[in-house]
């Protein structure tokens, strides 16, 4: 079951409100029983104070002088009925009604007691007391007097209703209290809850912190927040289709053109200018294709069962640069190596850490102008083995920094052929390979520093 | 008929203005919007061929600028985005028509002509003047009947006279519709284009006039 802020809150206030109104049932029901009861118990001691006035002696015996007149004053009203015995203190009888029990006669003079018993159907309030008749003083009288209990009964429900009455209402009147309050303060999260119902599933922008009480702006910020980073991700998404669909499809489009052209010249020589074309073409396609592939090689989806083994960078670098010589020599680039004095040894994936090095060198000479400088060097310590490349070309300004790595994006201006995807690559291989990526400018020009820090699994300078 | 291309992969363009030069337009090609923009301004193209992911000025912003200054001329969109949305935002942009990479080299073609077409020749297919034929298609030219032995440039100031059979057509016009940004012709370069052309039509009965200082008049058949 959801939780309900309302519903919590209600059952939360009115569990303890209705232990509370429990508890004070019982202890009004018990005070209202007490009440009745002693007052009606002081009611009966002066009815046995009325029936010892009637206590006389007559002719040395004791008599009780208790017309039916005086019996019916005894008595509150017609509903109750009313009994009494006169004993003495020996339990022998001396007059009244005989249907009250044998009386208690350890009793103490002047100190009633009080009981409740049965006569017959009907429950008896019966007050027993010794006293020293004021017109018989010779010796203890022991005064019974019973009435039945209606009338207590009628008196204590009586205060019981006054007492628990004004309470049920204030209980009532308490839930409406917070369930209407519960109601008003969640009204705030209803209006953001109907703010954001309706929008439209293209509409990103941040929901308003106005319309919110202060406990629910935390909330609305992480959900601004989301919504933020939802408008980042759709952005980078859409960047990506279209990168993509451009990087794909401009190169065959520029080969189809050529080719519906060339079928169009009778002019041999002409004819071979456009091959040539075709011919470029064709090679950027295939690195196109070839890059894709080693993307999808090194992609954390992919399957790929990599042979992890001991790589020497050093000797990795120096062979891709070998490969890469006439290409720097034909921008008239000047390319230097500084190999790491210490064997450079990593575990990983030889294929791809030269696809990694080779991107990046790509990049280098691709971006530096004619006659430029790319220096890669290796250096290293007991945790990392740094691969830098410097170069004194146009540099990457801060805000495409992290764009370059999103497959297929070119910075906006860029010429050459390249395919958008090199630093995609170098990205997934340095993750696969637990490498640090860190782009930083370089201090002497314009350019760029590319370091790629990876873990020292060899440890080679620890003495 | 001189077209502006405006697409930043250099590949792609290299090919497209190979194209078009070969079927007989003068083509200028940028490699950037904001270039597209500054060329727009200077000279009065009669068909833009505009790529969107165009750098430092993109091309749905090159396109919303020219229509918002009351530019005219037609435009072509070619571009990799091929969802739904994107050819209703290109088209309601003032675009004339929108085309998706890769294409075939043929197919923009027919689209060109049809704009041509439309826009200069109110969809006629043939242009009657006495006993000249011009073949709005295939930028043919017949004279009686038979094909006008007519050079690539002679055709294009034939086209422009054509236009405007009877009024004047400037030199300025002339030389500016005829050249690319490689292949400037000069004033002189037009007077012998000129020169030619009346030599070829002038027996069949053609006659362009010379209006000293400022251009052309192909005079009205009787």
């Amino acid at each position: 079951m959801k939780a309900s802020i309302k519903k919590q809150l209600v059952l939360w206030l009115a569990i303890p409100l209705g232990g509370l109104w429990l508890i004070s049932t019982i202890v009004g029901y018990n005070a209202a029983f007490k009440f009745a009861n002693d007052v009606y118990d002081s009611e009966l001691v002066n009815s046995s104070d009325s029936v010892a006035a009637r206590i006389k002696v007559k002719n040395g015996h004791i008599v009780v002088d208790l017309p039916p007149a005086a019996q019916a004053i005894l008595r509150h009203n017609n509903t109750t009925r009313f009994f009494y015995q006169v004993l003495k203190s020996n339990g022998e009888r001396i007059a009244g009604d005989s249907v009250l029990p044998a009386p208690t006669l350890d009793l103490k003079e002047g100190s009633p007691k009080f009981s409740t018993i049965k006569i017959g159907q009907s429950t008896v309030r019966l007050a027993e007391i010794k006293v020293l008749a004021p017109e018989a003083d010779t010796e203890p009288i022991i005064i019974q007097v019973a009435e039945t209990m209606r009338n207590r009964k009628e008196l204590s429900i009586q205060i019981f209703m006054n007492i628990i009455i004004p309470q049920i209402l204030m209980v009532i009147l308490g839930a409406s209290a917070v369930w209407m309050g519960v109601s008003r303060g969640l009204e705030p999260l209803d209006s953001v809850q109907k703010a954001l119902a309706k929008r439209s599933r293209m509409d990103l922008s941040p929901v308003s912190e106005e319309i919110a009480p202060e406990e629910v702006i935390p909330l609305i910020v992480s959900i601004n927040d989301l919504l933020y980073r939802l408008r980042e991700d759709i952005k980078a998404q859409q960047r990506f289709v279209a990168n993509a669909s451009h990087q794909l499809r401009t190169p065959l489009a520029g080969l189809k053109t050529y080719s519906s052209v060339g079928l169009n010249i009778n002019s041999l020589v002409e004819m071979k200018k456009v091959m040539i074309k075709i011919d470029n073409g064709l090679d950027r396609t295939t690195h196109l294709v070839n890059q894709l592939l080693a993307l999808a090689r090194n992609d954390p989806g992919s399957s790929t069962y990599f042979v992890i083994k001991a790589v020497d960078l050093n000797l990795a670098v120096s062979e891709v640069i070998a490969d890469r010589i006439s290409l720097a020599t034909k921008k008239k680039i000047d390319l230097s190596f500084d190999a790491c004095p210490y064997t450079a040894i990593l575990n990983g994936d030889a294929t791809s850490i030269k696809q990694l090095i080779g991107n990046l060198l790509d990049n280098a000479l691709l971006y530096t102008q004619e006659e430029g400088k790319v220096a890669v060097s290796i250096t290293s310590d007991s945790n990392k083995i740094i691969l830098s490349i410097k170069d004194n070309g146009p540099g990457i300004p801060n805000a495409e920094r992290e764009k370059i790595f999103e497959r297929f994006y070119r910075i906006d201006g860029s010429t050459g052929i390249g395919s958008g995807l090199g630093l995609a690559i170098v990205r997934e291989v340095a993750r696969n390979h637990d490498a640090q990526i860190i782009i930083e400018n370089n201090d002497n020009s314009n350019g760029t520093v590319i370091k790629i820090a990876f873990p020292n699994s060899e440890n080679p300078r620890v003495n | 008929m001189r077209i502006l291309l405006a697409e930043d992969d250099e590949f792609l363009q290299e090919a497209l203005k190979l194209g078009l030069e070969n079927i007989g337009y003068a083509v200028d090609a940028v490699t950037n919007g904001m270039q597209a923009h500054n060329a727009l301004k200077d000279i009065d193209y009669d068909l833009l061929l505009l790529d969107l992911g165009l750098p430092l000025l993109d091309g749905t912003e090159v396109l919303t600028a020219i229509r918002k200054k009351g530019q005219i001329l037609p435009v072509i969109i070619i571009t990799a985005r091929d969802s739904v949305e994107d050819k209703i935002t290109g088209l309601d942009l003032g675009a004339n028509d929108y085309i998706t990479k890769p294409f075939d080299f043929r197919e923009l073609e027919a689209r060109i002509r049809a704009l041509f077409r439309k826009d200069v020749w109110n969809n006629r297919m043939e242009i009657i003047h006495g006993p000249l034929a011009f073949i709005t298609n295939s930028r043919e030219v017949l004279l009686n009947g038979e094909p006008a032995d007519l050079t690539p440039r002679e055709v294009a100031v034939l086209e422009l006279l054509l236009q405007k059979v009877g009024r004047l057509v400037s030199k300025r016009v002339l030389v500016e519709q005829v050249a690319n940004w490689d292949d400037e012709p000069t004033d002189n370069a037009i007077e012998i284009t000129i020169h030619r052309l009346r030599k070829k039509l002038e027996s069949s009965g053609i006659h362009i006039n010379t209006v000293r200082g400022f251009g052309y008049v192909l005079e009205e058949w009787q």
